[in-house]
């Protein structure tokens, strides 16, 4: 191999992982809060996947800085859903990512995690992503974390 | 064993939509929560250009009335009027939570914030409205 091949090689495996880190790491740039009209057409994707499940589920959707625009409790919801939905969405929002990677990385022994302030490490808080920005975020509690993510991820989706 | 009567999401719904009415009617943004008698928020907007403080306050009036049973400017009346003693209650002393009643029994309250005091509370009574 010359010295230029090797550089280049070099180079390239450089830029790849460079790419593949971007990719998967760098977090979107936050953008104006969603409006209140958006606010509530993601909660109402949310609900419907909340009624796929027949489970009474709180819905919570926040701005990027993870204070409250709308929230609804469905009827026969546990009190304690209100805060934890609030928490969910909150999470997603300041860290901008969704709580359900917290909840694989703390499974997969990131236990740092824990010591995380303000991070909610179980799935069902998303970041609501329009033009390419967050915009807000869901916070859904109802479920398993997992029915969780699905209500949430449905309320994200509706405003893509 | 007594019974009571208890919102719905439904209710809330109306309530909602009534006091948003209210508030466009006048070009005010605010924050309109709903709470139950436990004072456990069920339902929560904040219309566009209400700040994030008003989130919070209107969560605060709505707690106060929910809870105590009376509207907030009940409790700003007696602190202005001189029982400072009551700054030590743990309630958010400020017009704009009104009780919602229903056959004489309290069933939770919606708390107002983002205009004049007054005004947040015609908003907040505008949406009860509707349940009568």
């Amino acid at each position: 191999m010359s010295f230029k091949t090797a550089i280049q090689a070099i180079a390239a495996t450089m830029l790849a992982a460079v790419s593949v880190g971007v990719a998967a790491q760098a977090p979107l740039p936050y953008g104006a809060p969603i409006s209140i009209d958006n606010a509530k057409k993601a909660a109402a994707g949310a609900i419907a996947e909340a009624h796929k499940l027949k489970a009474a589920y709180v819905i919570a959707i926040t701005d990027p800085a993870g204070i409250l625009i709308y929230l609804e409790k469905m009827d026969n919801t546990s009190n304690g859903s209100v805060a934890v939905a609030i928490g969910k969405a909150r999470s997603a929002a300041q860290f901008r990512r969704p709580t359900s990677s917290f909840q694989d990385r703390l499974k997969s022994g990131d236990t740092y995690l824990l010591s995380l302030e303000g991070a909610v490490l179980v799935g069902g808080g998303v970041p609501i992503v329009m033009d390419s920005k967050i915009v807000g975020a869901v916070g859904s509690s109802g479920g398993s974390a997992e029915q969780d993510n699905t209500v949430s991820q449905g309320g994200a989706n509706a405003v893509k | 064993m007594k019974t009571k009567p208890c919102l719905t999401l439904e209710d809330c719904k109306k309530i909602g939509a009534a006091c948003e009415a209210e508030a466009r009617k006048n070009n005010w943004n605010v924050v309109i929560a709903i709470l139950d008698d436990g004072g456990h928020l069920l339902w929560l907007a904040r219309m566009d250009g209400a700040t994030p403080a008003n989130a919070e306050i209107a969560i605060g009036k709505a707690r106060t009335a929910a809870v105590s049973r009376r509207s907030t400017k009940v409790w700003e009346d007696r602190i202005s009027g001189g029982r400072l003693s009551m700054l030590g209650m743990p309630v958010l002393p400020v017009q704009g939570g009104v009780p919602i009643m229903h056959e004489g029994q309290c069933v939770g309250a919606v708390g107002v914030s983002g205009v004049q005091s007054h005004e947040d509370e015609q908003i907040a009574s505008a949406g009860i409205g509707v349940l009568s």
